[in-house]
């Protein structure tokens, strides 16, 4: 299978300051990769890198097999792409937005553009200058997904929408998807939201990847654990408590400790990662000494804070995920 | 590709371009009523030709401002977006801004014919000396290739490198200005031929000849 997109060591300078620093990043086909980072850790600087807009300083951008900025042409025709804001021109109506759209793309689908517009309950002759934000966005999606595209590129597509406004675009990239089996490449800050569309994400932060893996992997693998008896100081790395047998340091477990909170006694909060559920019968084999009292399992906001909350405490970033999950 | 970016600039352009046709096709029926003041019969030829040259100025500069409004019109609907549009097209760059000229000078063209429709009324209703004619069709062809030029100038300068191709364009304009007003003699010898060079570009048969030498509706 090969992948969708495919980013090497890409580098972005904006200005003075790096806004994307050797970024890697895969995306299968036919998977529903959600991008995720907090506000300015290059996001949309990454999406206008793989839409050619931005030619990088350093590194590869594949898409859908055509290297950018080189050969963007022909792999645009087969991306349906979203921004982050209206980018459409405000003189023109839907009806002509729609016409001059088709105009570029040749696998444009006219009755499907139709059938999405009834559905969005966009009017024709609307100016697209005077649409409310919703209906722009929805103008978006319908361009986007008309095209029939084979990658749909989302810079997100939600935000600032009402709820209402934001199940409907959810919705007709789900049936987009599930009809096309199209690939997705997803980005936002609404961590809930990609919960409960992607199979796959990344973790943005300061133009670096901190994660990157399915997130099935990532819901299992993310764990709150109450911990006795394991009072090192705190930190991922360290040595383990005093009762730790030879050997036995938080570096050397089979799970990786991001986080370590000391609550009341002797009792400690991890967050951890890569954790299997036959661990917890061998957990005090692994760590002699210490007690695992309960394992708790995080949503993906959780999972989200705590690896990006790890990564800034570590001082710095680190491309892992892929190759460590 | 081209028809629809030709119809979509025309439809972004439009309010802009119906004041510059209508002032296109109304200049030169202009001369009907400003003839008119003198007296029909005893007007003097000299006076027809100052008429027909004021006209062939205002011809000038209306067309030279509608190429520069519609190359500012055409930036700013791509520029308010961000050029995301324009640049998440699949269409190489180089394309795109060869359609967005041409749409240009066809839209160009059409303030042409207005002034070649409004020049053929004009002679229809003018009475002139024998010794003098009316040139719709000639004053329209300048108009055009001005028109053009001047959108072509104002386009590099727009959409050409930034800031950088902006200043260069500024900054050989002031030059050509300034050499072209000084008299060559008056010029240490090395920058003789600039000034030389500087007068070949606007004088008539120069390339920018067409903006700068006399324009005139009515002549002999």
């Amino acid at each position: 299978m090969t992948d969708a997109i495919r980013i090497r060591s890409l580098t972005y300078r904006a200005g003075r300051e790096f806004a994307l620093r050797g970024l890697d990043l895969t995306v299968p086909s036919g998977s529903v990769y959600g991008f995720l980072g907090p506000n300015g850790s290059g996001k949309t600087t990454t999406i206008k890198s793989l839409m050619g807009m931005l030619p990088p300083d350093d590194g590869t951008i594949d898409l859908l097999g055509h290297r950018v900025p080189d050969d963007v042409v022909p792999a645009l025709a087969r991306v349906g792409y979203v921004p982050e804001r209206l980018h459409l021109y405000p003189a023109l109506s839907v009806d002509e937005t729609m016409r001059y759209h088709a105009a570029f793309y040749p696998r444009w689908d006219a009755r499907e553009g139709d059938r999405l517009k009834r559905a969005f309950a966009l009017r024709g002759d609307a100016l697209v200058g005077r649409l409310s934000k919703g209906e722009a966005g929805k103008l978006m999606l319908l361009l986007a997904l008309a095209v029939r595209p084979e990658l749909l590129v989302l810079d997100e597509p939600t935000d600032g929408l009402d709820p209402v406004v934001r199940r409907d675009v959810l919705s007709a990239i789900v049936d987009y998807v599930a009809a096309s089996k199209a690939t997705v490449f997803i980005s936002s800050h609404l961590v809930h939201e990609q919960e409960r569309i992607c199979d796959w994400v990344g973790l943005l932060d300061d133009g670096r990847m901190v994660a990157e893996l399915p997130m099935s992997e990532f819901r299992a693998g993310v764990k709150r654990l109450r911990v006795r008896g394991a009072s090192a100081p705190a930190g991922a790395g360290d040595s383990a408590g005093a009762g730790a047998g030879a050997g036995a340091t938080i570096a050397t477990l089979p799970f990786r400790v991001l986080a370590r909170r000391t609550l009341i006694g002797s009792d400690e909060e991890w967050v951890v990662r890569d954790w299997r559920p036959d661990m917890r019968g061998a957990f005090a084999a692994l760590l002699p000494g210490s007690t695992l009292r309960e394992v708790e399992d995080l949503d993906l906001e959780d999972s989200f804070v705590e690896l990006l909350s790890a990564a800034r405490a570590r001082g710095q970033t680190t491309t892992d995920g892929r190759e460590a999950a | 590709m081209f028809v629809a970016m030709l119809r979509a600039q025309w439809i972004w352009t439009r309010a802009i371009m119906l004041f510059f046709l209508a002032a296109g096709f109304a200049l030169p029926v202009l001369s009907v009523p400003m003839s008119a003041r003198f007296g029909i019969g005893w007007i003097s030829a000299n006076g027809y030709v100052e008429v027909g040259g004021m006209i062939g100025l205002l011809v000038a500069i209306t067309v030279c401002l509608a190429a520069v409004a519609l190359v500012v019109q055409n930036w700013s609907v791509d520029d308010r977006g961000r050029h995301v549009y324009a640049l998440s097209l699949p269409i190489a760059r180089r394309r795109y801004l060869l359609y967005r000229l041409g749409a240009g000078f066809l839209l160009l063209g059409m303030l042409a014919v207005a002034i070649w429709l409004g020049g053929a009324a004009a002679s229809g209703l003018l009475e002139l000396p024998e010794s003098l004619h009316a040139y719709p069709a000639s004053l329209a062809l300048r108009a055009l290739m001005a028109a053009w030029l001047v959108h072509a100038l104002a386009f590099l300068v727009r959409f050409g490198a930034g800031q950088r191709a902006r200043g260069v364009v500024f900054g050989a304009l002031i030059l050509l200005f300034l050499f072209v007003l000084l008299p060559a003699e008056t010029l240490p010898a090395p920058l003789t031929w600039l000034s030389l060079a500087s007068r070949a570009l606007v004088l008539p048969g120069g390339p920018f000849g067409i903006l700068l030498s006399p324009w005139s509706f009515i002549d002999v």
